[in-house]
């Protein structure tokens, strides 16, 4: 990390980049706060943990062209980065790829329920957390399920933080191929009983990479295509069609779930996606930034029983 | 002050209403009284996510216009001074000329019975502001004494009303000196800023990349303005129905981008970073103009639910060094 440091410090210095986009410790041990800086001076404040929240390329729509962003990466997100290259919306020279080893991404409001405590101090020691110096936490148990799914991506950084990549196991999506053997009242029980809390924030859609779009569809009046209120017939509509939206595009990095203060568990959802398209079309979608965007290609040899 | 057994207390309120007690995830009808603040503040009570304003009800060429009166009792208990304080300031809003009717009703049909605060989180900040955790607020307060007794009193009309007061024995020395003693220990554990701006350079502030910055992490999402207990903006939306046509008011955000849409398609705050900067001078600067009040009560709860890690707090001690460097 010191070397990285150092070398973004000579790039901000030299003028060959213009800024860099990462996260510091904020007041809250369990999520750090994104900050930017264009000030070499500010550079050795920059951590990277399990506790980095968001996934920044959200945060690249900010910088359209004002110059070549450095930016903090796990795999996953650098996958977020290559669709949103394949799109067009992000040119690959306009970014500065810094490669993180990665241990998966902690929940930050999942932690704190598991603890039931105010949290004053967090260590990491080995696949545990030590909260307060007290009690300890299974990584795992408050991670978003699509940590424990994530695909590899094709390496395209520009430079790359030292040490162990420690993705947590593979499972194969166990979990999304058991939620398939549900029947549909089953499904909706689940729905019901997990999505009812949601107050629409709006905070996995902010959060998102791939909800860029200047209006969503929420947020038109006219048509309304979903009704403003809390019935769960328009959160699950709201949730529902933002899926529709992201197949063939959400890298399943899971940032959705970790900032939902509700604790829903949203990345089952775009695990499942992650699942169809793998299983179905053998596509991972930001595998590179040369591949061409899922539903803008097609195949003869592409299945077509859906179409009768 | 009386000495009650909270068993009783809650018994006796139940007379009066419906009674919502304070647990972590809010104000419910079940569950324990919690000993931390509650993730929600009890706005809703006066103010709710929706509510049905009035339905026009559609009988072949005729239309019949009902109006929506909420009209059932509630007790809310537990509700800290930080979430007092937050319905204080929604109050100002509301009844102020023009009164909304609506809101009027809610709070002549709600009994707010406060709990002096002895659960200081790292991220509370309240002393901040002119009142703290002994504050005694709304209809009724009370101290919880241990797990099963509290000293009360009646602080409003309403609330020397709600209960028989005579019937219950007053608190004794020892009590009443515990009592200051918690109280007084709490304040020394609540981090107090330094907050001393001129209103009159709200349009520098605004204007500043002291401010820019400082909100930076924000993503416009609207769980802060959802948690907070003074955010009280509404939407009003017509819903059809069947037979019906219900006006209702729904929770706004001034996060989201079609809260500041014009009909005519411009949108004076596109930018994401105004629109973060603009909330915090609304509570820091414009309210103190209009209402001579902050429009912060240092609950803290947006720094909890924050899912980039943004703290006000930073904001506010940015602006302040900002006021200062400049005068100096």
């Amino acid at each position: 990390m010191e070397k990285v440091k150092e070398e973004l410090k000579r790039l901000l210095q030299e003028g060959e980049i213009k800024g860099v986009l990462g996260f510091v410790p904020s007041s809250s041990p369990q999520k750090n706060r994104v900050f930017y800086t264009e000030n070499p001076d500010d550079v050795s404040r920059f951590t990277v943990s399990l506790f980095n929240t968001p996934n920044l390329t959200t945060y690249l729509f900010r910088f359209k062209d004002k110059g070549k962003i450095a930016l903090f990466l796990r795999p996953c997100e650098q996958r977020a980065l290559n669709v949103l290259i394949s799109e067009g919306k992000i040119k690959r020279e306009d970014v500065f790829v810094i490669g993180v080893p990665c241990q998966g991404a902690v929940d930050p409001f999942r932690l704190e329920e598991q603890v039931d405590a105010e949290i004053n101090s967090v260590e990491v020691k080995d696949d545990k957390i030590l909260v307060n110096n007290a009690i300890s936490v299974y990584i795992k148990e408050v991670m978003p399920y699509s940590c424990r799914v994530c695909e590899d991506v094709e390496e395209d950084v520009d430079i790359k933080i030292d040490g162990e990549d420690k993705r947590p196991s593979h499972e194969e999506y166990s979990k999304i191929e058991d939620f398939d053997k549900k029947t549909p009242s089953e499904k909706w029980a689940f729905f019901k009983e997990t999505f009812e809390r949601c107050t629409r924030c709006y905070a996995c859609r902010e959060v998102c990479p791939m909800c860029y779009c200047e209006q969503c569809f929420v947020d038109s009046y006219d048509p309304l295509w979903v009704e403003p209120g809390l019935s769960l017939q328009d959160i699950m509509s709201y949730h529902l069609i933002k899926m529709y939206h992201m197949a063939g595009r959400c890298t399943n990095c899971g940032a959705c779930e970790r900032a939902c203060p509700e604790n829903i568990p949203l990345s089952l959802l775009t695990s499942m996606l992650a699942h169809r398209l793998k299983r179905d079309f053998g596509y991972i979608s930001g595998k590179n930034g040369t591949q061409k965007v899922f539903l803008g290609e097609y195949h003869y040899e592409d299945k077509g029983d859906f179409i009768k | 002050m009386k000495k009650i057994k909270l068993k009783d207390f809650k018994k006796a309120l139940s007379k009066w209403g419906e009674v919502y007690i304070r647990t972590r995830d809010g104000f419910l009808k079940e569950g324990r009284l919690s000993s931390k603040k509650s993730k929600k503040s009890p706005k809703e009570f006066l103010l709710p996510r929706e509510e049905v304003l009035l339905a026009i009800h559609k009988k072949g060429a005729d239309t019949e216009v009902l109006e929506a009166h909420p009209s059932k009792k509630k007790v809310v208990m537990g509700a800290l001074p930080c979430d007092m304080k937050g319905l204080e300031l929604t109050t100002k809003n509301f009844l102020n000329s023009p009164e909304d009717p609506y809101y009027k009703k809610r709070v002549e049909n709600t009994l707010f019975v406060s709990e002096m605060c002895q659960y200081p989180s790292s991220s509370c900040f309240c002393t901040s502001f002119d009142y703290g955790p002994s504050s005694k607020m709304g209809d009724i307060t009370y101290f919880r004494l241990n797990d099963d007794n509290v000293l009360c009193e009646p602080i409003s009309e309403k609330g020397k009303k709600a209960l028989l007061w005579e019937q219950y024995p007053d608190a004794g020395e020892k009590d009443l000196e515990i009592m200051e003693k918690m109280l007084r220990e709490t304040a020394k554990r609540l981090q107090k800023l330094n907050i001393s701006y001129d209103f009159s350079r709200a349009r520098e502030v605004y204007a500043s990349s002291e401010l820019k910055d400082a909100v930076f992490s924000c993503l416009n999402c609207g769980a802060c303005t959802y948690v907070c207990p003074t955010c009280y903006c509404f939407d009003i939306r017509d819903i059809e129905r069947k037979d019906f046509v219900l006006r209702e008011r729904v929770w706004d955000s001034c996060m989201f981008f079609v809260y500041s849409l014009e009909a005519s398609g411009h949108n004076p705050r596109k930018n994401r970073s105004k629109r973060a900067e603009n909330r915090f001078m609304h509570k820091f600067f414009y309210q103190p103009l209009q209402y001579k009040e902050f429009g912060c009560t240092g609950c803290g709860r947006c720094v909890d639910v924050c899912p980039a890690g943004y703290d006000i707090r930073e904001t506010i001690r940015s602006i302040q060094s900002f006021m200062e460097g400049k005068n100096g």
